[in-house]
């Protein structure tokens, strides 16, 4: 009897790996087309996307160079003493607003989401917002920081860091993470700030699991906002009273 | 009766074999059509984010040539395209007073309640994200090192303490076209969750539009102007 009983199960578990073998090879023949045209469409996008890639590298390059010639102009007529303090309060204003490349002291945090983040057992705040990100972006400004820049975006005086669905963008550039906030500004305030700050030493707490790192570096560079987008986009509305 | 038997063993393994089958053909189609159409869906993102970069970049560039030509060109050209240049600057960095259309919300504490920095940031944070061009706080412009942050019964904006205890009204210029059809809508919605969440005794919030607000320029004192720090990296 029990003998019979393991064979009916043996016949139906050999009929089910029968079916999906029958049907898997049948699937491998039939989708081998369609397949093929996701494939050439996926190739056509990587080539799409590689001249486009060359293109940004020419025009940077380009812009480098503009850039670097009107600088050369600029400070040749202020050598001569023609517009020497206007050009002087140029290079200061395009500083303060973020428009040139600077350097000095300061620190770079790394904020990563918690390792195999799972959504159905881990809380919502195992995985990085715009919200953590512009929690820490302000506790570095209130520990006095100068400039700062969010994987290689510049901030400026809007910051504009939000989330689209899973996606956080910065001036609608999209950011995966790693997300790296690098900040010049007094270094020891600002390592203690964000080490003695209590919501982020929840955030990385075993059960949230929040990934962060602070390091001190002695020469943080940090690019102007024109690398990654035209700021005149960002004024268009603005009138003098 | 083993006729019928063997007509019953032959039914339950056809139903398997068919059942397997499904089983197998379901895996396939969920998994090929989610790895192709999602690898697909992000180079075609990547690809209009290029797109968008260079148009722009593309733009800057003719900018960039025509202003170096007029330099070049020397005389009084090149004092008004620095004055010029030097103007936008500032204005981009919230260092001039600046108008036009926009959005005034106002947060006023009840009772004893005290106004929480997270909720002045995130409101500063939504106004970003809905395209702000200018953000005061209390009549201090937010500018890229602005600070909103608890201290006590204060919180710090630019260095100034503004007691928790008092309204704040936060002023936005913000495009003119989507102000009354989306921003004040929208803004009044994030009000309603945000009452829902702290209980309607805590703060009361009005979101209105404005026709020519006035945003003040940066005080020269603030720690926005500092540049002790910083040095040209190039």
């Amino acid at each position: 009897m029990n003998n019979l009983k393991w064979k009916r199960i043996f016949a139906i578990v050999a009929s089910l790996l029968i079916g999906l073998g029958v049907a898997s090879v049948v699937k491998d023949l039939t989708s081998m087309a369609a397949e093929d045209d996701v494939g050439a469409e996926v190739v056509r996008a990587r080539e799409e996307l590689a001249i486009e890639e060359a293109n940004f590298k020419s025009l940077q390059m380009q812009n480098d160079q503009l850039e670097a010639r009107k600088k050369l102009i600029l400070d040749s007529l202020s050598e001569q003493g023609v517009l020497s303090e206007a050009i002087a309060e140029h290079g200061k204003f395009a500083m303060i607003a973020g428009l040139t490349d600077v350097k000095g002291r300061g620190v770079v945090i790394t904020l990563d989401d918690k390792p195999d983040y799972d959504p159905l057992k881990d809380p919502i705040e195992s995985v990085i917002h715009d919200s953590t990100i512009n929690y820490v972006i302000n506790i570095l400004w209130a520990g006095g920081a100068r400039a700062i820049s969010f994987n290689d975006v510049r901030l400026t005086a809007i910051s504009e860091i939000n989330c689209v669905g899973p996606t956080i963008l910065t001036y609608g550039v999209r950011q995966m993470p790693p997300y790296v906030i690098s900040a010049i500004g007094p270094v020891d305030d600002l390592v203690e700030i964000v080490r003695s700050d209590s919501y982020l030493a929840r955030l990385t707490q075993t059960e949230i699991g929040i990934r962060l790192n602070v390091s001190q570096e002695p020469e943080v560079v940090l690019p102007s906002f024109l690398k990654s987008r035209d700021y005149s986009l960002y004024m268009d509305l603005l009138e003098t009273p | 009766m083993r006729n019928k038997k063997l007509m019953q063993y032959g039914t339950v393994i056809v139903v398997c074999i068919l059942v397997g089958a499904v089983i197998a053909l379901l895996m396939k189609n969920v998994n090929a059509s989610d790895l192709g159409s999602k690898s697909l869906q992000e180079l075609q993102n990547q690809i209009i984010e290029y797109q968008r970069k260079n148009e722009e970049l593309n733009n800057r560039n003719a900018r960039l040539y025509d202003y170096i030509r007029e330099l070049e060109r020397g005389e009084g050209e090149s004092y008004l395209l620095v004055m010029e240049e030097r103007e936008k600057f500032a204005t981009f960095a919230g260092l001039r007073a600046v108008k036009n259309d926009g959005v005034v919300i106002t947060l006023s504490p009840i009772g004893n309640y005290m106004v929480q920095d997270a909720l002045v940031r995130q409101f500063t944070n939504e106004l970003s994200a809905l395209g702000a061009q200018a953000i005061s706080i209390n009549n201090e412009r937010k500018v890229t090192t602005t600070e909103i942050r608890t201290s006590r019964e204060n919180i710090m904006i630019n260095g100034i303490a503004f007691s928790r205890s008092e309204p704040f009204e936060i002023k936005a210029i913000i495009s003119p076209t989507k102000i009354d059809s989306f921003v004040v809508p929208y803004l009044q919605s994030v009000s309603e969750s945000i009452k829902k969440q702290l209980g309607e005794e805590s703060v009361a919030i009005t979101v209105r539009s404005e026709k020519e607000i006035i945003i003040p320029a940066l005080s020269e004192d603030r720690i926005g102007y500092a540049m002790d720090l910083l040095e040209p990296a190039d």
